[in-house]
């Protein structure tokens, strides 16, 4: 009896010095690793190889052939003059939105910072907007810019103004004053937790100095301010260069093709008319496009 | 002219009163030193002088001007932080230059001040630096060379040895005395350390919860304190205070004898005496106590010596010389140098003084 | 916006004497056989059949009529749990999709629109109903579907798609501010202008770009003798009549149209209706219940009269069966039920979109319904409607035409310049 148990018994160790071997080979900090990697492979590196596998395909979704058909859709994307003009559109609408949320976010940010009266109650409603989902925001604003039932265009009319709010001219920043009004908070979050954090003699110092607002604020508040600008700065604009509720819900796009951002025609070419390579496509090369301010943007943060 | 007073001043932080009706006069050219513990209000007047704090009632006055609701840039001050402040993204250069800048001061003239400045604090060498590249005490001499450069009427200093060690200290200590010296400029200095505040201070005023105890020369509070607790702020080791009742020229406390003098009050008193003024005598000597040795702190040239008397502890500082060769265990017989020996009333600590 | 409680109650209970006849209907087809050659579902459908149809449906008022009727459904047919689920248009699509990339699609009954019939069959996404019709006894009557409706759910001889609401536009306008309803292009833009104030728009155009001004421009076309694309393919968009058509449009765009109203959807022109801002729509024709409605600001006063030149854009929406669906069956049970003659009636009378004949013609749907003028101007303008594009690529082709119709209309580009690209993209859309 004993003689099968410690033979048992060998065999197990024997056994588990194979696994623990196998265990051993790779260093620890790989294997606490894993289930990361393996999350992110599954749900990030998968979906975006076989989107780039399929930009090399005619796959449509109502002709699911992988025949590979090299860069053709590349090409495509880039001769196509609507792509151009999309890119066009999108990185206006970044610059001018994230430049103004950027200016009145830290202007709101400086005042909400020398509030004294119902602080929490001014800063819970200041941040709401973001809370609420882009496509609700876009219906809300689709009749409040209305000339007929909106608010906005009938007090500017008590003033004589008279704005169209969808016209060809007018759209794109109807987009961006939409954008404004959602993610400024936002901005003023980010911004009012740096200036909070900020030590307070230096400007007690600056005080004692003599230095008038605007010194302070150039030599003292934006130096320790910028590394958080700049993450604000880049979730922004990767944000919203992501534009497509507002355009998905009020405009089409239109009118006149002045508001078709890059993510607005991804969707109508790949779901709309099917052309799902084609999409993948532009997808990719709007990556390239972002990937630039992107990376200087990253390299400005390391060196503050 | 910029003499410093407090005209019945009031600060209060809602319910919490910081400065309860202080009112004293520092004249013009003394360095004056604010000494206190934590939360005493020390640095609540020196900012309020300083125009940091704004004051809830009274007037602060700098040379003949009234400047209670006068903003700190207009108030001709400089303040030097506990942590120095200093203008992290700014060179040292530019840190010094900086309040002539806010002034607008043409940019020559800001060169040679900052060079000047910067040569008396011996910074010469680390004008391009940045504040991160310095040592403490190197960031201290920037922070007081940036007070320096505005050549104002007053300097205060909000204990700005506190990040710093022993030695740095002695040695800071001197160049800004000396500096003060050389200059003249009225000094406020704020400090918990008494010691510091002794050897600083051409007067000092001993703060305690948001009133001043006593303002005086550091002799005076030295041997004429007005009431227990300056005279147990001042002095290290603190003075000895023993409660009792005092009946012919004898002490009684605790069951123990203490032998008094010709003059001394009656009735319910404490007794205080500093360490130093107790003094080992052959024993039976008149006025003498037996007290057994139960501690020697040996400090080079003297030793701390705790006595015990019955149930009490007696601090004692014999020097070397008087030290001998007493050992712990051992069982003395200490006088008190009857001169030195000081009176307060057991209720509120106010001194009695004696007649004549 | 629903109708008023007292008709369907009063309907159910009409409904539910009917349905008596069909079970006796059910069992004696038992006598012949329980599946008819060539269909590969239950047809006609046992009463007995088990399952659950589920549906994302558009979030309209013909879904709401189509709701009311399942209870009546589950009289007949126990074992079967109707699924219905609202949606925005869009949101319909890209969930039918979705839904059909899969082995196993998560839904087996589709609302299908006019343009994305053809694009499922080439990508063999939809069963063929034909085998399943044909089994249905002749009360059923597939021919009684509007014939220009019944067309847009067939390729070739197949169906994929049985009629279930219709959406042809007309002219519907306030019978207090015209006395008569146009005739001519050129009177309904004079008119229009002439009727035009600041309270009160000559006409409200829903000008979005893409398809929304698409569905409403193709009836100007039409009326001006021009058609998107001929029967043989070839598209005909750059042509005089087109020329004039678009120049009609922006005529009314420019003078009597709403103020700022070039974004304008199909929800905005409802609305500027129904409070009283608009004289006219160029819109579907089962708007009309709804500008009418009772509590409105504009109760009873809005007609239906066909476009001028008498065609409009036809379009409707079909019932589908998805291959990769499950529980076919039930699913055809509840197609062949609601779409026959009886229950289509019960569907259209509180104000659902015409699609047959029969009901169109009905006397006692004139009464319990609308009106008889509406119903028969309804089967006017359901007999003269053309669907805009019929084919794969229409989806596209009809998105970019309406790109560059609404950059005329707003100026970005010259008449000429906006219909030669239109034509250039259609022909590039449906290569």
């Amino acid at each position: 009896m004993s003689q099968v148990s410690s033979q048992t018994l060998a065999d197990a160790s024997e056994r588990k010095g194979l696994f623990s071997r196998l265990v051993d080979a790779f260093p620890f900090r790989w294997w606490m690793a894993l289930p990361l990697i393996l999350l992110l492979g599954i749900f990030v590196l998968y979906p975006l190889g076989f989107s780039f596998y399929l930009s090399l395909t005619e796959y449509k979704l109502t002709n699911r052939s992988l025949d590979f058909i090299g860069f053709e859709q590349y090409r495509r994307v880039l001769t196509d003059g609507d792509f151009t003009e999309s890119l066009k559109i999108t990185l206006t609408f970044v610059v001018a939105a994230v430049l103004i949320e950027l200016v009145l976010g830290l202007v709101l940010a400086l005042a909400l910072q020398k509030q004294k009266f119902a602080r929490n109650i001014t800063r819970a409603l200041l941040f709401t907007p973001m809370f609420l989902a882009p496509v609700a925001v876009g219906l809300v604003f689709r009749f409040l810019l209305n000339q007929q039932l909106g608010l906005l265009p009938n007090a500017l009319a008590v003033f004589g103004w008279q704005v169209d709010f969808f016209s060809p001219n007018m759209a794109l920043w109807s987009m961006v004053l939409i954008d404004v009004w959602q993610w400024t908070p936002f901005m003023v979050l980010l911004m009012l937790s740096g200036l909070e954090s900020m030590p307070k003699s230096p400007f007690e110092a600056a005080r004692v100095d003599g230095a008038s607002f605007f010194l302070t604020f150039r030599t003292l508040t934006l130096p320790m301010l910028a590394p958080v600008l700049i993450v604000a700065l880049v979730i922004r604009v990767l944000e919203s260069s992501k534009l497509f509720e507002y355009v998905f819900v009020i405009t089409n796009g239109g009118p006149g093709g002045t508001t078709e951002s890059l993510q607005f025609i991804m969707y109508q070419t790949g779901i709309r008319f099917f052309r799902l390579a084609e999409a993948s496509a532009m997808a990719f090369v709007f990556l390239l496009v972002l990937a630039v301010p992107i990376i200087w943007m990253l390299r400005q943060a390391k060196e503050t | 002219m910029a003499s410093i007073t407090f005209d019945n001043v009031v600060k209060n932080y809602g319910t919490f009163q910081a400065i309860r009706n202080v009112s004293f006069e520092i004249p013009d050219g003394e360095f004056a030193v604010i000494v206190g513990p934590s939360g005493s209000g020390k640095t609540t007047m020196l900012r309020s002088i300083g125009g940091l704090e704004s004051i809830s009632s009274g007037r602060i006055l700098i040379g003949d001007r009234d400047v209670t609701n006068v903003a700190p840039k207009h108030r001709d001050i400089a303040f030097v932080f506990q942590n120095y402040a200093l203008y992290a993204h700014l060179t040292v250069r530019a840190n010094i230059g900086f309040p002539l800048k806010a002034r607008k001061t043409p940019k020559a003239e800001i060169a040679e001040r900052v060079e000047d400045v910067a040569r008396r604090a011996g910074l010469e060498k680390l004008l391009d630096r940045k504040p991160a590249e310095l040592s403490g005490g190197q960031q201290q001499r920037v922070a007081i060379a940036r007070a320096l450069v505005r050549q104002p009427s007053v300097f205060l200093f909000d204990e700005p040895m506190s990040n710093l060690d022993a030695q740095l200290r002695l040695d800071l200590r001197h160049e800004v005395l000396e500096l003060q010296q050389s200059l003249g400029v009225t000094s406020v200095w704020v400090t918990h350390d008494q010691e510091e505040a002794m050897a600083m201070g051409d007067r000092i005023l001993v703060v305690n919860h948001g009133i001043v105890e006593q303002n005086a020369s550091p002799e005076n509070l030295y041997s004429d304190p007005v009431n227990s607790y300056v005279a147990g702020a001042i002095g290290s080791p603190r003075m000895n205070m023993i409660q009792g009742h005092s009946a012919n020229q004898v002490l009684t406390a605790d069951g123990q004898n203490y032998p008094l003098f010709p003059g001394c009050p009656d009735g319910n008193i404490v007794a205080g005496i500093r360490p130093e003024d107790i003094h080992p005598v052959e024993s039976g000597r008149e006025g003498s106590f037996q007290a057994k040795v139960q501690l020697v702190e040996l400090l080079g040239a003297r030793a701390i010596v705790s006595l015990a008397v019955g149930d009490r502890r007696l601090n004692a500082v014999f020097s070397r010389r008087e030290l001998g060769d007493i050992k712990e265990l051992d069982t003395i017989s200490v006088s008190m140098a009857k001169d030195r020996l000081l009176f307060f009333k057991p209720d509120n600590g106010e001194r009695i003084r004696l007649a004549g | 916006m629903k109708t008023t409680n007292p008709k369907l109650k009063g309907l159910r209970a009409s409904l539910l004497s009917c349905t008596m006849a069909l079970p006796l209907l059910g069992m004696a087809s038992i006598a012949h056989a329980s599946n008819c050659e060539g269909s590969s579902f239950n047809s006609p459908a046992l009463p007995d059949t088990a399952g659950v149809v589920k549906v994302v449906a558009e979030d309209v008022t013909d879904t709401d009529f189509v709701k009311a009727l399942i209870p009546a459904f589950n009289e007949i047919y126990p074992n079967i749990t109707i699924e219905i689920e609202g949606a925005a248009y869009d949101v319909i699509r890209d969930r039918q999709i979705a839904s059909l990339q899969r082995s196993e699609g998560t839904q087996n009954l589709m609302q299908v629109d006019t343009s994305w019939v053809a694009e499922y069959d080439e990508a063999n996404f939809l069963e063929d109903l034909r085998p399943a019709i044909n089994c249905l006894g002749a009360d059923y009557n597939y021919d009684d579907f509007a014939e220009s409706f019944r067309l847009i759910g067939q390729v070739e001889d197949r169906v994929l798609g049985v009629p279930f609401y219709s959406y042809p536009t007309g002219f519907v306008y306030r019978t207090d501010l015209w006395d008569t309803p146009p005739n001519t292009l050129e009177e309904l833009v004079e008119g229009a202008i002439a009727r035009h104030s600041d309270e009160v728009a000559g006409l409200a155009l829903q000008q979005k770009q893409g398809f929304v001004i698409m569905e409403e421009w193709n009836a100007y076309l039409l009326s001006a003798g021009g058609q998107l694309r001929q029967a043989d393919g070839t598209w005909t968009i750059d042509s005089p009549e087109a020329r004039t058509a678009l120049e009609a449009y922006i005529n009314v765009s420019k003078n009597a149209a709403p103020e700022a109203s070039l974004n304008w959807g199909f929800d905005e022109t409802i609305r500027a209706a129904s409070s009283g801002q608009a004289s006219a729509l160029s819109t579907y024709g089962w708007v009309v219940p709804i500008v009418n409605a009772e509590g409105t600001e504009t109760e009873g006063m809005f007609a239906l009269a066909p476009f001028p030149g008498g065609r409009g854009t036809g379009g409707t929406w079909s019932w589908s069966i998805p291959v990769n669906g499950s529980d076919k069956d039930a699913v055809w049970a509840w197609i062949s039920w609601l779409t026959a003659p009886e229950q289509d009636k019960a569907r259209t009378i509180p104000g659902g979109a015409p699609v047959r004949d029969s009901v169109m013609n009905d006397p006692e749907v004139w009464e319990a319904g609308v009106s008889k003028e509406y119903y028969q101007t309804y089967s006017e303008v359901a007999a003269a409607s053309v669907p805009m594009c019929l084919g794969t690529g229409c989806a596209e082709a009809i998105e970019a035409v309406g790109v560059e119709i609404n950059a005329a209309v707003a100026g970005l580009k010259s008449v000429d310049e906006a219909l030669a690209d239109a034509q250039k993209a259609a022909e590039r859309a449906t290569r």
